[in-house]
């Protein structure tokens, strides 16, 4: 499904002001599932690390934009991985479609629109990461044709 | 809260009673037992025949039992009217409570099933093993958002009609007042702005009982005690992942045109129509927000034992049309106008469930009713002693259940009518005489009457 008028395309500095809100959503989404996701609430943090990633040839900020209104966001990084055998692997951190815009399909066309632009830069591969018991993410990425592929475990540093 | 309602000391009097009468309801024969003979034919060896045949074809234990006119009243106690978690033991006396209504107001046999399952899953499991036994299922008293789902889910895996009555009952009469009140003030329910303050189960049922019978959701601000339900409130995807209902309520209501985090001050400027379903008053609505309301507003005060907001508050901050919970003040919005008479019409047709639909019925239906013997602003809903009414719900969702294709037997509104006034009728010539007999002992202490 397409919805009409909604243009996918990178990101610009003069997006970073509406994208850092998503991206604080993003996190404060996933800690719903681990609070170890709980995002330091930044959004001037948000804002430096967006900037930081439009000038980075390692990554890609893609956005949604509906009406002049950003309403989608994704970013992810090239991961070198030498020793493996599909890499460069492209690795999106963050996807965040706003609530009221989801069910469109915009999520689906940020991962495609990401998996092109990741292969233009030598992409083999292109992984996504969220929380673990994230079940909504899992089942959207495996309809996308993801799979399970690395298993992160965590636990605090201990005093 | 003892003696809330005037000077009686209702609390003490239910106790006291209660224990006298060790309960509220029992199981009576209702076929002839002359001789011990006619055991051969209720119990064995007759019995085994329509046994044998309701085992082959589980539809005719609808014909060879009471199950045709038998619904369990369930409840796990996690919420009980606004003593909160008190368990299935506390829920008892107000599910034996539910079942007296209904058979006194619509000869439905109704049998109080407390039990331990707080688990929705195994609720669910709960309600799907002991349906055979029953025509229908009320559920009652159940924590939000787990009666959601459950009502939900249930719906869908019984044959039987399953109901919320905390849900559906309170939405079904709250919208019989509200199409009254807004023809006193002559104004479109269609086209007013609407607040729902208070997003637990009888609200959110509201709002999708005003979808489904046509109210713009961008018309309908849905508060909760952070405000209105919005798709730009900070805890918008929390409440995706732990309350679907109240999500879906934001998004597709995009929060009534108020901004994100817009408080009841806010939402009632201008507002046609308050539904208060939250915390007992008073105060709980403030004066100056009914005052900020359009002209002729409408306002529902429905938490017990007190309003949100007394009604005299109302009406001096503008007010026009007031209606409360309490059966001591006018307008009186009680579910016992709905449910007896809802489920005596799906019984008598055998329908498989009860939609928004036939619950619009019902409440158009109560409507009619008031209307007919003369709206003004201290009448919009009927009275629980007008027992004229129970029938005539009845009939209006048995019609439209045939009308939706769902009932297992077809009827018009005036055989409905009709089978419902005698099943009621019989249950009150029963009683009475009963009562008349002194087999019933007059009640060892008692309030005043008047």
């Amino acid at each position: 499904m397409h919805e009409p008028g909604v243009v996918i395309r990178e990101a610009m500095e003069s997006d970073v002001e509406q994208a850092a809100r998503l991206l604080v959503r993003f996190y404060t989404f996933n800690e719903e599932f681990d609070p170890a996701w709980s995002a330091v609430e930044s959004i001037e943090k948000a804002r430096e690390t967006l900037r930081a990633s439009l000038g980075d040839p390692a990554a890609v900020v893609l956005v949604a934009e509906f009406e002049g209104r950003i309403v989608g966001l994704a970013r992810a990084f090239l991961v070198e991985e030498p020793l493996l055998a599909n890499a460069p692997i492209g690795v999106l951190k963050e996807l965040y479609v706003i609530p009221e815009m989801r069910r469109r399909g915009i999520a689906t066309r940020l991962v495609e629109e990401m998996g092109e632009a990741l292969r233009s830069k030598g992409a083999k591969a292109l992984a996504a990461e969220f929380p673990a018991r994230n079940m909504v993410a899992e089942s959207f990425y495996e309809k996308l044709g993801f799979r399970p592929f690395k298993s992160v475990y965590i636990r605090e540093t201990q005093g | 809260m003892g003696g809330e309602a005037g000077k009686v000391d209702w609390y003490k009097l239910s106790v006291e009673l209660h224990r006298f009468y060790g309960g509220k309801i029992e199981t009576i024969p209702k076929v002839p037992i002359r001789r011990v003979k006619d055991f051969a034919i209720w119990y064995t060896p007759g019995v085994a025949e329509p046994s044998r045949r309701a085992g082959k074809n589980p539809d005719e234990s609808f014909e060879y039992t009471n199950r045709w006119n038998t619904i369990a009243v369930v409840s796990d106690g996690t919420r009980v009217l606004g003593l909160g978690d008190i368990g299935p033991e506390g829920a008892y006396p107000v599910m034996e409570g539910k079942a007296l209504i209904y058979k006194f107001l619509g000869g439905v046999d109704a049998v109080p099933l407390v039990h331990r399952a707080r688990d929705p899953e195994k609720f669910l499991e709960l309600l799907e093993l002991v349906e055979p036994s029953f025509g229908g299922i009320n559920l009652e008293d159940i924590e939000s958002p787990k009666c959601f789902y459950i009502l939900e889910e249930a719906r869908k895996r019984l044959s039987i009609p399953v109901w919320h009555d905390d849900q559906q009952g309170t939405a079904s009469v709250t919208l019989a007042g509200l199409i009254n009140a807004v023809k006193l003030v002559g104004k479109d329910l269609r086209k007013s702005r609407i607040v729902l303050f208070g997003a637990g189960a009888a609200n959110i049922a509201l709002y999708r009982l005003l979808k489904a019978y046509g109210v713009p959701p961008e018309n309908i601000a849905v508060l909760d005690s952070k405000g209105v339900l919005h798709p730009d409130r900070d805890d918008i995807d929390r409440l995706m992942v732990r309350h679907p209902w109240k999500y879906q309520i934001a998004i597709e209501t995009k929060g009534a045109g108020l901004r994100p985090g817009a408080g009841p001050d806010e939402a009632l400027k201008g507002a046609d129509i308050l539904v208060a379903a939250s915390k007992p008053g008073p105060g709980t609505i403030k004066k100056e927000w009914v005052a900020q309301m359009a002209k002729g507003a409408i306002v529902f005060a429905e938490a017990n034992p007190v309003p949100e907001i007394w009604p005299w508050e109302a009406k001096e901050a503008g007010a026009a049309i007031v209606a409360t919970g309490r059966s001591d003040l006018p307008n009186q919005v009680n579910n016992s106008l709905a449910f007896p008479g809802i489920f005596r019409g799906v019984l008598d047709v055998r329908a498989k469930t009860i939609t928004d639909e036939m619950a619009i019925a019902a409440a158009e239906e109560i409507a009619r009713f008031a209307e007919e013997k003369g709206l003004h602003e201290d009448y919009i809903i009927p009275r629980m002693d007008e027992w004229d009414l129970y029938p005539r719900v009845a009939a209006a969702v048995a019609v439209k259940a045939v009308e939706q294709g769902l009932a297992r037997r077809t009827t018009t509104y005036k055989e409905e009518l009709e089978r419902a006034k005698s099943i009621i009728d019989l249950t009150h010539r029963k009683y009475m005489l009963i009562y008349r007999e002194g087999l019933i002992k007059p009640p060892p202490v008692d309030y005043e009457e008047g």
